[in-house]
């Protein structure tokens, strides 16, 4: 853990520049960082280095979080942005989280700022060695002879473990995170809670104040493992099954974009192998983050159905539609989680199609098709 | 400074308040023995609610409600074998019915929406238990005065 973690920092305050970077010497990285103030000098300092993270004040004389996102994204550079704001409200918050911000972090709450960057940027370089591995993969994919076929396949057989590797990790990790850490945290909290209730005259002001400090820091840990568990494994799928999960995450879509989402079931009423359960919402999920990145659809629908011991799902959108060029173009972006998705549904001995009517120019849509045994 | 000031005016509230809650009883359900046993020590400590018995699990508390008739059931969500959820189901039928807290570690609006759609009274986010639970003792003893 002793890679240098390289900040752009976009600041025209020295002193809370300073603070910022105070907070991340904190972590196990030693950084290399340097402060910039106006879309000029962001835009060299992205072209002349490389940085791991983009850390930006909301609001700079003549300049601001909202255009210097916008210049990191012109720049196609995968790096994490984050605001770093005492101002920042709800609504400007969530426009930043919509047009690609990473996180935001309020000045008066900056112990949250090193678990934010840590995690974004383990999670980039992740995605950088996803984009690697997939080009790799789709470069040997096209040189293959039928002799080279029975190693393609065994590769592929891996990569499947991987995947359902991963759902059982995360699985026992969300357990854990929810069951152990969440709920000693939330003990601990009421522990603290009853010392004050002894009273003014009991508990010397120092010491209550203290304890305040204490609850404040247990309430921005507790929130802190809710996320990580939340991101790990959807709550709403163990306790409720996939129709609600996948309810509750549409309408959650649906809130923050301008897509119009519907979402069909049938016969999902009762609960499915968990593998399965977990298998559908990511790949639901993996589906909804295309089309909101990727098809600019007006709207969008999505069925899952488990008829004749199979299990359907159809994702439709009436966005751009998905020519071979585009989707090559996106999958060396490492854009598109289409073969991700289609070894996901390898893994349960399912199948995946993805359809786009040829393209002569005008919108067509996509759809994706998934089938799995059920 | 403002506590300082009506100290005394603070105790006699307390008294008050303290007779006024005698009678409620509370099952605590929950599968971290940690959470129940500072539940336990909260509500001690720091209200008149008195815990008369901790559950495990969904099953453990559905009997545990028959044999010791709460007036008030604290139950986590999230529990293997019998989850709250449907623990209140079969418990909302009971005669008579306590009143029922479902809290979550998570505070989803979907979480808190099944859990009202279960049957259950409130729901809490674990976080705020402590308001929520202040609150709700207030009003259910105010329910039992009248």
């Amino acid at each position: 853990m002793s890679e240098t973690l390289c900040v752009l920092l976009i600041e025209d305050s020295e002193s809370d520049a300073g603070l910022v970077l105070r907070t991340l010497s904190q972590g196990d990285h030693p950084l290399h960082a340097l402060r910039v103030e106006s879309a000029a000098e962001l835009r060299a300092a992205l072209v002349e280095s490389s940085w791991d993270v983009v850390i930006s004040d909301y609001q700079l004389p003549g300049f601001s979080a909202p255009a210097a996102l916008t210049i990191v994204r012109e720049a196609q550079l995968d790096v994490p942005f984050i605001v770093v704001s005492g101002t920042i409200g709800e609504d400007e918050a969530v426009m930043m989280m919509k047009a690609g911000a990473a996180d935001y972090v309020m000045k008066s709450n900056l112990l949250r700022l090193l678990p934010a960057v840590v995690r974004e940027v383990s999670d980039a370089r992740h995605r950088r060695a996803r984009r690697v591995a997939e080009a790799a993969e789709a470069g040997l994919r096209a040189q293959l002879g039928d002799s080279q076929r029975e190693a393609y396949e065994q590769l592929s057989a891996w990569h499947r473990r991987l995947e359902l590797t991963k759902d059982e990790e995360r699985r026992v990790l969300s357990r854990e995170l929810h069951d152990e850490l969440g709920q000693t945290l939330t003990a601990l909290k009421l522990r603290l809670k009853v010392v004050p209730r002894a009273g003014p005259s009991a508990v010397p002001a120092a010491v209550a104040s203290s304890i305040d400090d204490a609850l404040a820091l247990v309430d921005s840990l507790i929130d802190r493992v809710r996320k990580i568990s939340v991101d790990l494994r959807p709550p709403l799928l163990d306790e409720l099954g996939l129709e609600s999960a996948l309810r509750a995450f549409v309408e959650s879509q649906a809130r923050v974009s301008s897509t119009r989402w519907s979402l069909q079931t049938a016969g999902i009423g009762q609960r499915l192998a968990p593998e399965l359960e977990i298998a559908c919402f990511r790949l639901v999920q993996e589906a909804v983050t295309n089309v909101l990145r990727h098809a600019g659809a007006s709207s969008a629908s999505i069925r899952v159905a488990r008829e004749n011991e199979r299990l359907s799902i159809a994702v439709l959108d009436d966005g751009c539609g998905l020519s071979g060029a585009r989707a090559q173009a996106c999958a060396r972006a490492g854009h598109l989680g289409l073969v991700g998705m289609r070894e996901r549904a390898r893994a349960l001995g399912g199948e995946l199609s993805v359809s786009s009517p040829p393209s002569s120019g005008e919108p067509t849509g996509t759809r994706i098709d998934v089938l799995l045994p059920a | 400074m403002v506590r300082a000031a009506g100290g005394a005016k603070t105790v006699v509230m307390g008294l008050l308040i303290a007779e006024r809650r005698a009678r409620l009883r509370v099952l605590v359900v929950d599968d971290s023995a940690e959470f129940r046993s500072a539940v336990r020590a909260y509500l001690h400590g720091a209200t008149d609610a008195q815990v008369v018995g901790e559950a495990a699990d969904g099953d453990e508390a559905t009997h545990e409600v028959e044999r010791l008739r709460p007036s008030l059931v604290l139950m986590d969500m999230h529990m293997p074998i019998c989850n709250g959820i449907e623990a209140t189901r079969r418990m909302r039928t009971l005669e008579p019915r306590p009143h029922i807290v479902l809290f979550s570690l998570h505070a989803e609006p979907e979480l808190q929406h099944a859990a009202l759609a279960a049957g259950a009274d409130e729901f809490y986010s674990k976080r705020d238990f402590v308001p929520l639970v202040e609150a709700t003792l207030t009003k259910l003893s105010s329910a039992a005065q009248r």
